[in-house]
């Protein structure tokens, strides 16, 4: 069964795999509350690419599910889903619904 | 030291960069990202602002299609000059070689084929992949004299990942041509080409014998009765695992055993067994006795005099690799798989026997170690230091440096770590512009005795600055420590010094974790030792003896 945590633990992988790449002062932290995209600007464009392509085959890998965190809509909306871990999760699951 | 590093790239190569920066394994690397889409301003403008921090290595990795105009063509089907296309690599390979008058070291992955480029089942040759192997081949050929420019494989890296290599997505949000992975498995070749070129890449490799080199027990199953070759399959991954062995071995990796067994049955069944590829004289040497594994590394490793830190420890018994992995952490001890039709497999995705140069040395290496075998035995017949000495028929050439022996002078340089003074690495083109100056002399030094030729083994060179004549290096290889090879070295140098009307020879020791042979040597020889690792020799003193 899928659950939040399910996905949680698919974005905290991928998460992984981008710290590899990562400064030790740039490194990602897996909170629920770790803010990865703002105005501030948490991590930078390039990072949130990789983020997004990394946490796409996560799922793909982990429920043979494919969806698409990037497009035109959550790009520009408002409340952006990438705000932080908690809200990512939360878009995901509703993708996956 | 971290090497400093500058990527050169047509795409964002920032992953590139994260791995190689992360890695904190040795050697270390530093690397920065010139500016994007700036290939050509970089390389050919030698004030261009990328240039302002000194580097030590550059990668220039590119997209073809966005350096060679003409291959642009070659992805629109459009028809094309080969010969234009060709020149054209011509010019971009002259354009990284400007790189040479910033770096000692640079690094050019292949061209690959776009990932969104079909072939559409064209003929051979106006496929845009077919065109890529000529304009790699090209690339290559202009780098063939060039010994401070290593080719990577690209392809190798893609292949790895399958369709899995490339994200259509990363290369449309981030122009990142390549999945990550691709990114880490580059970072790792780069570091492993920098441990080769500066000599630390390993250089044995130790092996178990039951269930290693063939299936089953020898000593319960006899000779007849173990698994090798034949129509087993098993039988057949284990002689594609010992030709593996054999093909390391050729490429100069020394084979060693360690086995608990009964040496006269394990050596019978290498000798005896028809589907054997592995002979006795493929071992530089071999500890079989029921003895502690761990500590028959360490004897064996002794006898070839070789450091733990070079050592492949290969054994089908996990218990056996926790041992020797516990108690010589130096020793590197893969895990093994227990299928052994993966055997081949996974010797081959070791990437730490990688070498960029193979020489005639190299591929004579065992061989070099059976005939030190055989003056051991005398050794032990003889007696003492002397009497062994004068019983080899030691001869010993000193030639000046010429351009005749200057590739395995710079891998001696480079791979030597022992018995060397300095430890300076450098490439040939440094070498070159070292000792093209009236006051600096470098001497190359082939040993050879009654049991082989050990070939070019020793190199000395000074420099004569206000009538001091300092030893820049000494460098001896550690097959052929210990035979006055060392002190022959010396008189050289002093007999120079002497006629250069210098009054004193300074060798200046600087200390590494391997080095100490040499520390030691200088303290035995008649230099007198200063507080600061720093050995004189006035020259009104007697000269050195040495053995003729």
């Amino acid at each position: 069964m899928i659950t939040q945590d399910n996905i949680q633990e698919s974005i905290y992988q991928a998460i992984d795999a981008i710290n590899e790449t990562l400064p030790a002062d740039k490194q990602i932290t897996k909170t629920e509350e770790t803010v990865l995209f703002d105005a501030s600007g948490a991590i930078d464009s390039l990072e949130l690419t990789l983020l997004i392509v990394a946490i796409e085959q996560k799922i793909e890998q982990n429920f043979s599910a494919r969806i698409v965190l990037a497009d035109e809509t959550t790009m520009s909306a408002e409340h952006s889903p990438f705000r932080t871990i908690k809200d990512l999760t939360a878009h995901i699951a509703q993708l996956m619904e | 030291m971290s090497r400093q590093t500058l990527l050169i790239s047509n795409f964002t190569i920032d992953v590139l960069s994260g791995y190689l920066n992360n890695d904190a394994s040795s050697p270390q690397i530093h690397s920065k990202v010139a500016g994007f889409e700036q290939v050509m301003p970089v390389l050919l403008d030698s004030h261009h602002p990328s240039w302002k921090e000194s580097y030590d290595c550059v990668v220039v990795w590119t997209q073809p299609e966005n350096v060679i105009v003409a291959f642009q063509d070659v992805i629109r089907l459009k028809s094309n000059s080969i010969d234009q296309l060709l020149n054209e690599v011509d010019q971009f390979a002259r354009a990284i070689l400007q790189a040479k008058t910033h770096v000692s070291r640079i690094f050019v992955p292949t061209w690959v084929a776009p990932y969104y480029r079909r072939d559409y089942q064209l003929n051979e040759g106006a496929k845009a992949s077919d065109v890529i192997v000529q304009m790699n081949a090209r690339l290559a050929l202009n780098f063939k004299n060039e010994s401070n420019v290593h080719i990577l494989d690209t392809q190798k890296w893609l292949d790895a990942f399958g369709a899995n290599a490339y994200s259509e997505k990363l290369w449309e949000l981030g122009k990142i041509p390549f999945a990550q992975q691709v990114f880490k498995l580059a970072a790792l070749d780069i570091k492993q080409v920098l441990n080769a070129l500066e000599g630390q890449s390993k250089k044995l490799i130790i092996v178990d014998l039951d269930d290693t080199l063939w299936g089953g027990i020898v000593g319960d199953d006899g000779v007849e009765g173990i698994i090798l070759g034949g129509q087993d399959p098993v039988g057949q991954a284990l002689v594609a695992f010992q030709k593996a062995l054999k093909e390391l071995k050729n490429k100069g990796i020394l084979l060693g055993v360690v086995s608990k067994n009964d040496e006269s049955v394990a050596l019978n069944a290498i000798k005896s067994h028809p589907e054997m590829i592995l002979t006795v004289d493929d071992f530089a040497a071999w500890r079989i006795n029921w003895n502690d594994k761990a500590q028959n590394v360490v004897d064996l490793v002794n006898e070839l005099n070789i450091g733990l830190d070079s050592v492949v420890y290969i054994d089908d018994n996990p218990a056996e690799r926790v041992r020797v992995k516990e108690s010589l952490h130096d020793v590197l001890v893969p895990d093994w798989p227990s299928d052994k039709t993966l055997y081949a497999k996974q010797l081959q995705s070791m990437n730490c026997f990688d070498s960029v140069s193979l020489s005639e040395e190299d591929a004579k290496r065992t061989q070099m170690y059976i005939e030190e075998r055989g003056r051991q035995q005398a050794k032990i017949e003889v007696g003492s230091l002397e009497q062994w000495l004068d019983s080899l028929d030691l001869k010993i050439d000193t030639e000046e440096f010429d351009e005749s022996n200057v590739d395995r002078v710079v891998q001696l340089l480079n791979k030597t770590n022992q018995m060397n003074l300095t430890t300076r690495r450098m490439t040939k083109d440094e070498l070159s512009k070292w000792i093209d100056q009236d006051n600096r002399k470098l001497w190359t030094m082939r040993v050879s005795d009654r049991f082989g030729d050990s070939g070019l083994t020793g190199i000395v060179s000074v420099e004569i600055n206000n009538g001091v004549c300092s030893i820049v290096d000494f460098v001896l290889s550690c097959r052929v420590f210990g035979r006055k090879i060392e002190e022959t070295m010396l008189k050289t140098v002093v007999d120079y010094a002497q006629l250069a009307n210098a009054k004193e020879v300074k060798a200046k020791y600087i200390p590494t974790a391997k080095n100490k042979p040499c520390l030691q040597f200088f303290e035995s020889s008649s230099f007198n030792k200063n507080s600061d690792n720093v050995f004189i020799r006035a020259l009104t003193q007697e000269k050195i003896l040495t053995h003729d």
